[in-house]
């Protein structure tokens, strides 16, 4: 009996992104086996420029990975602070973390790009020259550090407002029964509220590496030599956009396609039924 | 398991912030160009690196100025505004000397005379700058190009982040006609036989080496270094090498 009621619901549902029990019956890893498949084709049946742009592009597309990869755990850890700052009952840390939500969130993350990278280190001369300290005088803005420190504020603050809406979800009586337990507040957060929380908020966390993924296309801007920038020098230097565009925006449809996958099957990992 | 997964985040963000390196030696020179624009400079797709008129008069001008230098590619409107602020000390990247960027930034003496030109379809009926007036113009936002083109009356002008997309629209019909610097005209209608130049060049403009305001020693070893590369004829080389096919 158990056997059969098991049975039929993933029959049913294998078509359904989220039904799949395993990630051999999920059927969105064809399309991203589908869009690797006509890049490899493109290469082999038209090396130029095809085959040219790959090989070319190669450390872009390490250097994209890498300041999404970073960028991506450091706004987790600040929006975990900025969401708990926000459901602060002290009025400064509540204050402060207002402030920082609706400011980031209030301004174009390619113009915080630019104020980072440029306006930056203008304030920190300033502060080097008022407080005489040498090294700061002579501060130069590393591109890649800029712009992870630049992208992490900037979805950091997204990211606070995603945790705050999952810790507010968890019903207020886990944390007066974690309370009535003996637990303090920090314990109660620390081991009950937060472990379910993470639950709910898995689905918009991945939804936030994909976007990141895509708006790393903007370090660019600022001396970052990722996949977007390097498709502009080889356009610029053979002369032809459109081939050029196409394998880059394929090339980040892989990078994005698979890291789709990868939320899903973590999210399915980690749900349990209600 | 968890661990292991704070492990791997903590081993990724000092990955990501201590492999791009430290900011480095402040002995050299930082130029900066804009490696999207050939033949002047653009990024050798085989190997890599910047290359470039820009990218081998400056090499030249660092061996006779006793400086060593490092190219930093930017791109256009950044790498503007870098020079103004002081964030590159050098910037070479085909810009020509205008009035209004003489105001944030100092030039060294001119070291190429270009012009900017039209490019239509080889079908189209304009003939010279006069029939532009009606049309659609494309031309880089904050290029000379952009200036000549705005400052006609009855044109439609259509900035682009860069030149290469202003010639995707004029190949897709979507513009009429473009207007950029001779040379990078010259390399697309190369490339594109149903693109053509009309008309004769519109202007002249003569291409600087830029610095931020106060470099005066910097620019006086440039110019002197200027000067004895175009005494030597390294000039008239570069020009055969890059620009005469």
């Amino acid at each position: 009996m158990e056997e059969k009621q098991k049975n039929t619901p993933d029959r049913e549902l294998s078509f359904v992104t989220g039904g799949e029990v395993n990630i051999r019956q999920d059927p969105w890893w064809w399309l991203v086996a589908v869009v690797i498949a006509i890049v490899v084709l493109l290469v082999m049946l038209q090396p130029v420029p095809f085959r040219e742009i790959v090989v070319f592009a190669r450390d872009g597309i390490l250097v994209t990975i890498l300041v999404t990869l970073t960028s991506y755990f450091l706004m987790l850890i600040l929006g975990l602070f900025g969401g708990l700052g926000r459901l602060s009952k002290n009025k400064l840390v509540f204050g402060i973390s207002s402030l920082y939500v609706e400011i980031i969130r209030g301004v174009p993350l390619l113009v915080q790009l630019i104020g980072w990278y440029f306006a930056s280190p203008v304030v920190i001369q300033k502060i080097g020259l008022w407080l005489n300290f040498e090294p700061l005088v002579t501060y130069r803005a590393n591109p890649i550090i800029t712009a992870i420190v630049a992208i992490t504020v900037c979805y950091g603050a997204y990211m606070s407002e995603i945790v705050r809406s999952g810790i507010q979800s968890i019903p207020r009586g886990q944390m007066e029964a974690a309370r009535s337990l003996g637990m303090s507040h920090f314990q109660a957060m620390r081991y009950v509220v937060l472990p379910q929380a993470f639950r709910v908020i898995l689905p918009p966390m991945g939804n936030e590496f994909i976007a990141l993924l895509k708006d790393s296309s903007l370090v660019s801007v600022v001396a970052v030599a990722d996949l977007t920038r390097r498709g502009r020098e080889f356009m610029s230097a053979h002369f032809n956009p459109i081939e050029t565009w196409l394998m880059v925006a394929l090339l980040y449809l892989i990078l994005t396609l698979v890291a789709a996958r990868v939320v899903s099957y973590i999210e399915k990992r980690s749900r349990y039924d209600r | 398991m968890k661990r292991l997964i704070w492990l791997i985040m903590a081993a990724v963000i000092v990955a990501g912030l201590l492999l791009p390196g430290c900011s480095g030696d402040t002995d050299i020179i930082r130029v900066a160009t804009d490696a999207t624009w050939p033949p002047f400079e653009y990024v050798d797709t085989e190997t890599g690196e910047i290359v470039g008129f820009d990218i081998d008069l400056f090499n030249a001008i660092a061996e006779k100025a006793g400086i060593e230098v490092e190219f930093i590619n930017v791109e256009w409107d950044p790498l503007l505004a870098g020079v103004a602020q002081g964030t590159y000390d050098v910037a070479i990247s085909s810009i020509t000397i205008k009035a209004d960027r003489l105001e944030q930034m100092d030039f060294s003496d001119p070291y190429y005379v270009a012009g900017q030109i039209i490019v239509a379809k080889t079908d189209t009926t304009i003939t010279g700058a006069s029939g532009l007036a009606g049309k659609t113009v494309g031309v880089q936002t904050g290029t000379t190009g952009d200036d000549e083109v705005s400052a006609m009356s009855g044109v439609n002008v259509t900035g682009y982040d860069e030149i290469g997309m202003a010639f995707v629209a004029l190949l897709n019909g979507q513009i009429d006609a473009v207007v950029c610097d001779t040379p990078v005209a010259s390399g697309y209608v190369s490339k594109y036989d149903t693109l053509k130049t009309v008309g004769e060049v519109l202007t002249t403009e003569e291409y600087g080496i830029a610095m931020p305001k106060g470099s005066d020693e910097l620019m006086s070893k440039i110019n002197a270094a200027l000067a004895e590369v175009k005494a030597d004829g390294i000039i008239d080389e570069l020009v055969q090498k890059w620009l005469v096919d």
